[in-house]
């Protein structure tokens, strides 16, 4: 597993050493005979090196994640790290071979573009071997134990009601609906909405990220670009859109909308 | 009808408020610095400046600019009476077909506002969503760190 | 066949019919003098033989040099400019140069290739190096002096004793509708002022104050080619991309209007 993801790992524990001396799981991995070795593989990868958990799973007071909610989702660098297990907010459930393209490349069909700290750790994944790729996909995508048919339910997108809603309408319409209508696969297309996961998180920060930094890959190399509005739209008007935003996620509105945009617009806390 | 505060002066627009401001800068205002290169985001040819911050006037609906102050090349100065921007930029001949040259300037004026002190490395990283085809970068990045001496010195070049 | 002498150069204009009379170039070639016929001539010239098809000289002394090649960034008219500045010994910002007009410049083909200075630019060296010769032959006969002991500077022909005529009093009421020599009296290189020195491009003061350095109309619309619109065109654009939005609007729709709407969708 490439360094920079054990880096950024070794510096979360050292963050909570109590955690560690209290909470640290200790000797080396048991495999669950009942699973493949793929499956075992997988497991071994993404709970040692990989350390999936240290964002993807909430953690107690004293820093140490909550084994009973493994994979219920975290937060990482001021983004949330959704959840992976039957708690998935993913609007099309991941499958293992989704995951594996997404892992391997950044990006799934009708899955959102990777973005934030999961974008670096991508970057260094894409270099591990593909056999090692495809076992962690089988086993995250294990971890959502819901049945098919639950899983297939989705929120239908809700009228936009309200002054803020209908003005972050108008916000979409100009500034979003002529790439993000268009769908992927056709020049100039990005992702309709109502499939990205920022909208169906329960915190609206990671959209308000994008919206407002957008998606740069690093200096010199090619990846999915994605324009930023920072300057283009002021703290209202992003609150709008991503109340508007959510609207279309079907989903009841953030409480943190007002104050994710001030915060990244205005810098002020 | 939208007002939009452009270089200084308020115009009357007669547009679909979801109209972005380049289409609006160029056919109702008749300001053709900015340019459409492609109409997404992604070239930077069509960069103004609202409120002393870059941003891409293609995806830019004039419905969010009202009482904003919206900049455009022409508001750094005239061919009668160039601003120091457009001074080092003629200066240095950073220009070949000068389809990008708008927004980078703008762009990078949108920088040297906020950043005096720029060094030539932030001056790169600020220009990156602005793309050139003709490989005329080094001498804008010449241009701008001329243009960021000028400004620290006052504005005279 | 009409035949008007300029500077003692014959300026000859054969009409259509009699060059197709003449049976084809070969027959020409034997029916008239030599020089009429464009053969070797340098550059773009080949193509393109009267002088005036490159430099006129209006009767107030204004220059004018056309080119068929366009300015993309590459500096030609720039170095265009040079170049006739050099051979008719004028300060750059007296001439204008025109570019690429279908209207009033030669046909020069694409602006590709690396070619514009060694065909155009080859082409206006050796016309403005004429047109300076025929305007120092045309001085020499009004002063009564000798060529050579004549200088074209500055827009007039001056003699050594300090008696000068103006580039249009020398042109006056006549045109340079003569066709180019293989040959010209080119500017010592030794002796130049203008090439090979380094001159501000011309087009870069426009470009960098959203001038008009770029020819008109050159941004094309987004959904689709289109030259400059008005509000209310895109006003209807973003009805029928709003129409497109709701695919399950398509075809569906009671309102006819709605309908065509959606009839366009494929198309938007």
């Amino acid at each position: 597993m490439p360094r920079t993801s054990q880096a950024r790992c070794r510096s979360r524990a050292r963050s909570s050493r109590g955690g560690t001396r209290f909470f640290l799981h200790k000797g080396p991995y048991r495999p669950d005979a009942s699973k493949s070795a793929q499956w075992n593989r997988g497991a071994y990868l993404a709970e040692g090196l990989g350390h999936c958990g240290a964002c993807h799973t909430p953690r107690n007071l004293a820093g140490a994640e909550k084994k009973r909610e493994a994979y219920a989702g975290g937060e990482a660098e001021d983004w949330h790290a959704p959840a992976l297990n039957a708690a998935s907010p993913s609007p099309v459930p991941w499958t293992a071979d989704t995951l594996h393209t997404y892992l391997r490349t950044g990006i799934a069909e009708d899955h959102a573009v990777t973005a934030g700290p999961m974008a670096e750790v991508l970057r260094n994944l894409s270099r591990a071997p593909d056999e090692d790729l495809r076992a962690i996909a089988a086993y995250v995508a294990s971890l959502d134990v819901r049945p098919d048919e639950a899983r297939a339910k989705q929120p239908q997108p809700r009228e936009a009601n309200g002054e803020a809603e209908l003005r972050g309408k108008a916000v979409y319409a100009g500034a979003c609906g002529d790439c993000h209508d268009r769908g992927r696969g056709v020049d100039g297309g990005a992702l309709p909405l109502q499939l990205a996961i920022g909208l169906a998180i329960p915190t609206s920060s990671n959209l308000a990220h994008i919206i407002h930094e957008g998606i740069v890959p690093p200096d010199g190399e090619a990846g999915p670009w994605m324009p930023s509005y920072a300057g283009a739209l002021t703290e209202d008007q992003l609150a709008d859109l991503l109340d508007y935003l959510r609207a279309m996620a079907g989903k009841p509105a953030w409480k943190d909308a007002r104050s994710e945009a001030r915060k990244l617009v205005s810098g002020k806390p | 009808m939208i007002t939009l505060n452009v270089n200084g002066r308020a115009h009357s627009v007669d547009a679909d408020p979801e109209t972005p401001l380049l289409y609006v800068l160029r056919d109702d205002v008749q300001l053709n610095g900015a340019k459409f290169g492609c109409g997404l985001g992604q070239c930077g040819a069509c960069t103004v400046m609202v409120d002393g911050e870059a941003i891409f006037s293609c995806i830019t609906p004039i419905s969010v600019l009202q009482n904003r102050k919206i900049t455009t090349v022409e508001g750094l100065g005239t061919a009668q009476s160039l601003g120091p921007m457009q001074r080092a930029f003629v200066a240095e001949q950073a220009a070949q077909c000068g389809y990008c040259i708008p927004g980078m300037m703008m762009r990078a004026q949108a920088l040297l506002e906020r950043r005096p002190a720029a060094s030539e490395a932030e001056i790169r990283a600020a220009l990156q969503p602005n793309l050139c085809r003709c490989g005329t970068h080094m001498r804008i990045v010449r241009a701008v760190v001329q243009a960021a001496a000028a400004i620290k010195g006052g504005g005279k070049a | 066949m009409k035949i008007t002498r300029l500077g003692g150069r014959q300026a000859v204009k054969i009409t259509r019919r009699e060059f197709i009379a003449g049976g084809g170039a070969l027959v020409v070639s034997f029916a008239l003098p030599a020089p009429l016929f464009a053969q070797g001539l340098p550059g773009a010239l080949q193509k393109t033989p009267m002088l005036d098809a490159w430099i006129r000289v209006a009767a107030d002394g204004r220059i004018t040099v056309f080119t068929g090649k366009a300015e993309l960034g590459q500096g030609i008219k720039t170095a265009l400019l040079q170049i006739a500045a050099e051979q008719l010994a004028l300060e750059p910002g007296r001439i204008e140069l025109v570019t690429a007009d279908t209207a009033r410049t030669p046909n020069e083909g694409y602006t590709a290739g690396s070619n514009s200075m060694k065909d155009s630019g080859t082409a206006i060296l050796h016309a403005a190096a004429q047109t300076r010769q025929i305007l120092v032959a045309e001085a020499a006969r009004r002063l009564g002096a000798p060529p050579e002991r004549l200088a074209a500077q500055n827009g007039e022909v001056r003699a050594e004793d300090g008696r000068r005529i103006g580039y249009g009093a020398l042109v006056a009421g006549q045109t340079l509708h003569v066709r180019a020599e293989p040959h010209s009296k080119l500017v010592d290189p030794a002796a130049h002022k203008v090439i090979g020195k380094p001159l501000p491009r011309v087009d870069i003061p426009g470009k960098v104050t959203g001038g008009r350095e770029l020819r008109p109309g050159s941004a094309p619309a987004r959904h689709g080619p289109r030259t400059r619109g008005t509000s209310a065109k895109l006003r209807r654009a973003a009805e029928i991309r709003r129409a497109c939005r709701g695919r399950e609007n398509a075809g569906r729709a009671e309102d006819p209007a709605r309908r065509q709407l959606s009839r366009r969708c494929r198309h938007a």
